[in-house]
């Protein structure tokens, strides 16, 4: 698969763990009933540690292992205090994790859940991302991914077999397409084969979509 | 002479936005420098050609440019400890924006 190639119209790249690709997914999903297009949906697990570092606290907040920078923990304090202030404008809760977590397998959940229709895997994602931002999903929990499927109306007799063989993978070589394709971050759409990383294109996407009649707009939120 | 931007040191160009602050022409400045450096038009590290655009924008007395040295200093200072650490920065009303892409907020948040 090419990362930057789809029969639908517009690819979008997400990852449960990034709150910025939760402030994307429903815009991104307006995209689809207002300009009557499908939009193709793909998880990209990010490895944070590698740009931001790591960073464990407990229930009181208080940090019991980290190897962040001084300014690693400034873009990382910034981001969420950015994130909820947006977040709070659309009603969307978002907690701050304890942890960097490994979303691979709830990424494993999506490809299972979208093999089997766009609907189950629009109810998975709504469902995981809402319980991940409250602290109320273990997402390397395989149970509670089972249990998230199963929410989403999807059968989960298959899904340990997908993801110790199929779904890995399909995760894995998605991974390695993206790396190639030079995407780096979520949420990335790539429409007519260019790259928009973060939402903040989204103006400029519809304007694409749109036809691309009048002036092309700047980036805004 | 100008390739790459990274690594280049802004300094007297900074310390020229704040003699134009001074004579109230820092957006003239800024437009110039921003305009012809990015045309690689302009050396931001030749002291000359930053007064030849502080010359150009109004400015006169150009020979106090590096006392703005402790100037630009306590300013970064105060930047930091506001944790002001990247750009384009807007300060609005006790809030911090990092990037373009918040000035539909930032006109709401002056409207009111």
């Amino acid at each position: 698969m090419n990362a930057l190639e789809t029969n639908a119209r517009l690819i979008l790249y997400l990852d449960i763990k990034s709150p910025y690709a939760y402030l994307a997914k429903d815009p991104a999903k307006q995209l689809e009933s207002e300009f009557g297009i499908e939009v193709e949906w793909r998880p990209l697990t990010l490895n944070i540690p590698s740009f931001l570092g790591s960073a464990r606290v407990d229930e009181k907040k208080q940090v019991v292992e980290q190897n962040r920078t001084p300014q690693q923990w400034q873009s990382v304090h910034y981001a969420y205090y950015d994130v909820k202030r947006y977040a709070r404008l659309r009603d969307i809760l978002i907690y701050g994790p304890r942890k960097i977590w490994d979303t691979s397998l709830a990424h494993i959940g999506w490809l299972y859940a979208k093999a089997r229709g766009r609907e189950f895997m629009m109810r998975y994602l709504d469902h995981v991302y809402e319980q991940f931002w409250k602290r109320e999903i273990d997402v390397e929990n395989i149970e509670e991914i089972e249990t998230a499927l199963s929410l989403s109306g999807c059968k989960i007799g298959e899904f340990r077999d997908f993801a110790d063989n199929e779904g890995k993978s399909q995760l894995g070589a998605l991974q390695q397409d993206t790396s190639a394709a030079g995407i780096f971050g979520v949420p990335t759409f790539v429409i007519d084969k260019e790259i928009f990383f973060g939402r903040e294109h989204l103006p400029m996407i519809r304007w694409i979509l749109a036809g691309k009649e009048g002036t092309a707009p700047d980036i805004s939120y | 002479m100008l390739a790459d931007p990274i690594g280049i040191d802004p300094t007297l160009a900074h310390l020229g936005l704040i003699v134009a602050t001074n004579h109230g022409v820092e957006p003239q400045y800024a437009q110039v420098v921003f305009g012809k450096f990015w045309k690689n038009e302009l050396d931001l590290e030749c002291e000359d050609e930053i007064v030849s655009v502080l010359r150009r924008v109004g400015v006169r007395n150009t020979d106090f440019l590096k006392e703005m040295q402790p100037q630009l200093s306590e300013i970064r200072e105060r930047l930091l400890s506001q944790e002001v650490f990247s750009v384009p920065t807007f300060l609005v009303k006790d809030e911090r924006f990092i990037g373009r892409q918040h000035i539909p907020m930032i006109r709401k948040l002056l409207e009111i």
